[in-house]
């Protein structure tokens, strides 16, 4: 796996975390991601506009999220104005996967000492 | 997104650089909007708070974004010469700035929070002032628009109402006015659209849709043939009632709506912005003819549009020439009567002008406040940094780039605040408006483009007023004294402290002499005597469909039967009707001939307004009669008229006779005849038509004999009784068509006549209060450092003998001479300005000495406490340390 200097190592950050994991087999545009991120992360994380946009920038610079064209179902242009998407790359896929072992292995942690009911969602 | 939004985020996108904006900025702006539109769904409030978090956060991660390009060696910006290179030097400079403001947070947040205290409420109060005073209004050349009224000079009568003879003269006569309409609102009975309403319905000479050149959404205007008796029952609806109510489709036209049980048929709707007489929700023409009511008859209100090349000057003069032939041609009517043209905006917000002024000022007083206080921090700074500064001058650095760099923090420090005081402001907004008056326009209130630039103006503003003080002590730093003595300050930055604290209780005082006279005349107007006890008592007027309540008969008996009902409701205490009670807003006013005398001369004649009132009404309003008898349930229909005058009444037409048993009757007529009526009884004075304004006379007829048919009703209950819901069951009973309406307490009505003077006391007094603090913190700002710096001079004395009592008064005086050269110079500011603030006091004079007085206690001791404790420090100061420091 290549990783740009710039780009993120684990453990991710719990913004860059979420914004990948939501990514993960789709393709969105920015505001589903902040909608997706923020539904996902039960209203934990809540990326301001300007600093999404800023995670997605160091992202794309280090190979882990492209741009994509509109997916099939989705109108590329939206009130006049034209809406970019983005995907996981391989890498960035990679990347979520590392850090989503490490989460789980954490998460065994917890069980074991019975911080969390086995099976329990939270 | 609204316009002004997307402008706020387009600017904030330009603190990324180049290249990441022009890849993502449009997806942005696209996911701003939506995110703006979620939000807005919660609220106004919410809204703009997220537009101002949002626009924050873009800035500081674009910052981040620029620094991070210049850090991974991206070239931002290729830099070759004049802007560029200037650009360049100065983000070096802005972030050594940064860093050095970084490094003294307690004093940057000082700095900050002051400035968005001033810039903050200073930008909320000019988003009023703004949407009410100068937003033209939303028509075609509205400068054009003019409203006419009549005048009588030398009476005090306030009656502004046109008569249509004379409305249709003006038109006629003269070339500077090209069209007049008159209009008058009034209340009916909405059916046939869910419950019964009672809604607010303009009645026109003319179509005023046409008068304003707005163009009607669907349809048409009322065109001239519909006008008259004769003309059919038509309507023009406004853009509310035609979305709420009807459901905004646009197969409207030919659609009926039911008002006082007539059928009347849609011709148009009005365009969105039309919102003229202000709570109008109808148009429907006018079925009068000119010659019906006569031209002593002033039922309607003037609005018209200037013809192009008139000015409202020459259609003055017009109307003076024209006010001058009328009254040669009929002297009956027209004796003393002049004609008055404004500009419609002059009369739709005149009344509220001279307040929203006096808050602009004195808010702009205190962001000087702000700006003194911050300014006479920095040249704090300034002088401890004189060492460093002696250094970079003597090691090369240009005075210049060292004014620069100061007048760059003072930039810096405003656009915090402002960015801050945006925020404050777009907060407190909501407070703001919940704390004003009723305000005409007042829901265009926004924190939009045009308070942004304001603002933006502002900072600029306050930028050179408090960058301009450090700088100038910069450009005067002597080099060879400041390296020899690096941190101990020049005489120079204590002579311009001082002057700053001067300024700056000079403008705290003004201020609070402000809050003094708003509070006396608060109290005042509290203690005014209303001449009824608002206490307990509630009012609501029903309104009776005109067709089918046809005689007084019909409507005497309704309301009777009404009042008889809701005495019986548990605990209400008395009950009585009136048309025409304190404080609202039905009144008819005419003139008075007494029974035996000579009929007055034109334009020597008295006048009163009548109030029909029915059994049991000076009970419940607990209004005295001071001689006489009170109306009783006899004095109804078949029985001799009898009424009763009030104090005010006897002292102009009675003033040295025996009022009781005389007989006047009065040259207006409310629809049943007007007879000759016995005076059985006077009653106390009220002050019926605003609680600023003196009792005029009045006279109190039977409402068996005499009275309109939508009367309100007053209700006197214990406290605690809920008596709303069991009137709504009595009237669903007697009469589904009836609606009532204005539904309030006495108590809520008295409050709303005191409201703008509590909203300008609440502000005022807010400012006042802010600018005293900053006051207190800028003399111990000065006093403290003054003494600190001093210290060993001070060991110095008292090592040499001096008391410690006499060091302390030394201090002291350091603090308060100052103080009080600022007090004197606020005082005689506040003597001279007065007239000022005049216009929204009551009962107290500008120049209350009582007001300077407690100005002066306050102020001096704000002071004392301020100089006290740097004075008690220096007092105790260790001379033997004082000296061995250094």
């Amino acid at each position: 796996m290549h990783l740009n200097e710039s780009g993120p190592g684990l453990p991710l950050s719990a913004v860059d975390f979420h914004v990948l994991l939501v990514l993960a087999g789709r393709t969105l545009h920015g505001y589903a991601i902040l909608k997706s991120v923020e539904a996902e992360s039960e209203g934990a994380v809540s990326p301001e506009v300007g600093s999404l946009y800023r995670v997605l920038a160091r992202m794309m610079a280090a190979g882990l999220v492209e741009e994509s064209s509109a997916p099939a179902s989705a109108p590329r242009v939206h009130r006049g104005r034209s809406r970019r998407y983005y995907r996981l790359t391989r890498e960035g896929r990679a990347l979520l996967k590392a850090e989503a072992r490490r989460l789980a292995s954490a998460v065994a942690i917890a069980r074991n000492r019975a911080i969390l009911p086995e099976g329990a969602k939270s | 997104m609204a316009a002004w939004a997307d402008l706020v985020f387009r600017a904030a996108l330009f603190f990324y650089p180049k290249r990441f904006r022009e890849r993502f900025g449009e997806s942005m702006l696209e996911t701003l909007a939506e995110r703006l539109g979620e939000r807005r769904r919660e609220g106004t409030a919410a809204g703009l708070a997220f537009v101002a978090g949002a626009s924050a956060n873009l800035v500081a991660t674009g910052l981040c974004e620029r620094l991070d390009e210049r850090r991974s060696g991206i070239p931002s910006r290729r830099r070759k010469s004049g802007m560029g290179t200037w650009l360049g030097v100065s983000l070096k400079e802005a972030r050594f700035t940064l860093r050095s403001l970084g490094k003294r947070p307690s004093f940057t947040l000082t700095a900050v929070a002051t400035l968005a205290l001033g810039v903050g409420a200073n930008a909320a109060i000019f988003s009023v002032v703004r949407a009410v005073l100068l937003d033209p209004l939303p028509y075609e050349e509205p400068g054009k628009l003019v409203s006419v009224v009549s005048r009588w000079p030398d009476s005090q009568s306030r009656l502004t109402s046109m008569s249509h003879p004379d409305l249709v003269d003006i038109e006629a006569g003269t070339a500077s006015i090209d069209v007049l309409a008159g209009y008058n609102t009034t209340n009916m009975t909405l059916t046939e659209l869910g419950e019964p309403e009672v809604i607010e319905i303009a009645r026109v000479t003319k179509g005023l849709l046409e008068t304003f050149r707005a163009a009607p959404l669907i349809g048409r205007d009322l065109a001239s043939f519909e006008l008259g008796p004769e003309g059919p029952h038509v309507v023009v609806v406004g853009y509310g009632f035609w979305r709420s109510r009807l459901g905004g489709g646009n197969d409207v036209l030919g659609k009926t709506v039911t008002l006082d049980g007539v059928a009347h048929e849609i011709v148009g709707v009005a365009p969105r912005e039309f919102r003229f007489p202000e709570r109008a929700e109808l148009w429907i023409p006018s079925r009068m003819k000119p010659e019906d009511c006569g031209r002593g008859c002033h039922s309607l209100a003037g609005v018209g549009r200037l013809a192009d090349g008139g000015s409202v000057d020459s259609a003055q003069a017009e109307l003076d020439r024209l006010a001058e032939n009328l009254e040669a041609a009929y002297p009956d009517s027209n004796t003393n009567k002049r004609f008055t043209v404004r500009s419609l905006r002059d009369q739709i917000v005149g009344e509220a002008r001279p307040g929203l002024v006096l808050l602009l000022g004195a808010v702009g007083l205190l962001v000087l406040i702000a700006c003194a206080n911050v300014s006479s921090l920095l040249l704090v700074r300034a002088s401890t940094r004189t060492g460093e500064i002696a250094i970079r001058i003597a090691i090369g650095a240009s005075r210049t780039r060292l004014v620069a760099q100061a007048l760059l923090e003072s930039l810096l420090l405003a656009f915090a605040g402002g960015a801050l005081g945006l925020a404050v402001a777009a907060g407190s907004l909501d407070l703001l408006l919940r704390l004003a008056p009723a305000l005409p326009r007042i829901e265009n209130v926004a924190i939009d483009v045009e308070v942004l630039l304001f603002t933006l103006a502002t900072l600029l503003l306050v930028t050179v007023l408090v960058g301009t003080a450090p700088a100038f002590v910069l450009l005067r730093a002597p080099v060879r004294s400041g390296l020899a003595n690096a941190g101990s300050p020049g005489p120079g930055r204590h002579r311009f402290r001082n002057l700053l604290l001067v300024f700056e209780t000079a403008l705290a005082s003004l201020l609070l002499v402000g809050a003094g006279l708003l509070l006396k005349s608060f109290s005042a107007l509290y203690a005014v005597e209303p001449g009824f006890d608002a206490r307990n008592v509630s009012r609501f007027t029903a309104l009776l469909p005109e067709v089918r309540y046809n005689s007084l008969e019909k409507v005497r008996r309704f309301y009777r039967e009404l009042e008889e009902r809701v005495r019986m409701i548990p605990g209400v205490e008395s009950a009585g009707s009136a048309w025409g009670p304190p404080l609202g807003r039905a009144r008819a006013t005419g003139k008075v001939l007494v029974t035996g005398r000579p009929e007055p001369e034109p334009g020597e004649e008295h006048e009163a307004s009548i109030q029909s009132i029915g059994p049991g009404y000076l009970e419940t309003m607990r209004i005295a009669v001071v001689r006489g008898r009170g109306l009783v349930a006899s004095d109804d229909f078949g029985s001799e008229p009898a009424a009763l005058v009030n104090e005010t009444f006897v002292r102009e037409n009675f003033p040295s006779e025996e009022p009781l048993g005389r007989e006047v009757s009065m040259t207006i007529d409310l629809g049943y005849g007007s007879p000759a009526w016995r005076i059985v009884g006077v009653v106390a004075d009220v002050r019926s038509r605003g609680l600023e304004l003196e009792p005029s006379p009045e006279i109190f007829v039977p409402h068996g004999l005499y009275g309109p048919e939508s009367m309100t009703v007053t209700v006197r209950s214990r406290p605690g009784a809920v008596i709303l819901p069991e009137v709504r069951d009595i009237l669903r009973d007697m009469d589904p068509a009836v609606a009532i309406h204005r539904i309030e307490t006495m108590t809520e009505v008295v409050e709303r006549e005191i409201a703008p003077t509590r909203f300008h006391l609440a502000l005022v007094g807010a400012f006042a209060g802010l600018a005293a603090l900053l006051a207190a913190v800028g003399i111990y700002g000065v006093v403290a450092y003054a003494a600190a710096s001093r210290t060993r001079e001070i060991g110095l004395r008292l090592a040499l003998g001096a008391e410690r009592a006499s060091v302390s008064r030394l201090v002291l005086a350091q603090g308060l001479k100052p103080a009080a050269l600022g007090l004197t110079l606020g005082l005689a500011a506040a003597y001279l300005g007065g007239q000022a603030i005049e216009a929204v006091l009551f009962g107290v004079h500008p120049r209350d000495p009582s007001v300077f007085f407690g100005t002066s206690v306050l102020l001096l001791a704000v002071a004392l406490v301020a100089t006290l404790l740097p004075a008690r420090r220096a007092g105790r100061i260790d001379p033997v340390r004082a000296i061995r420091f250094e």
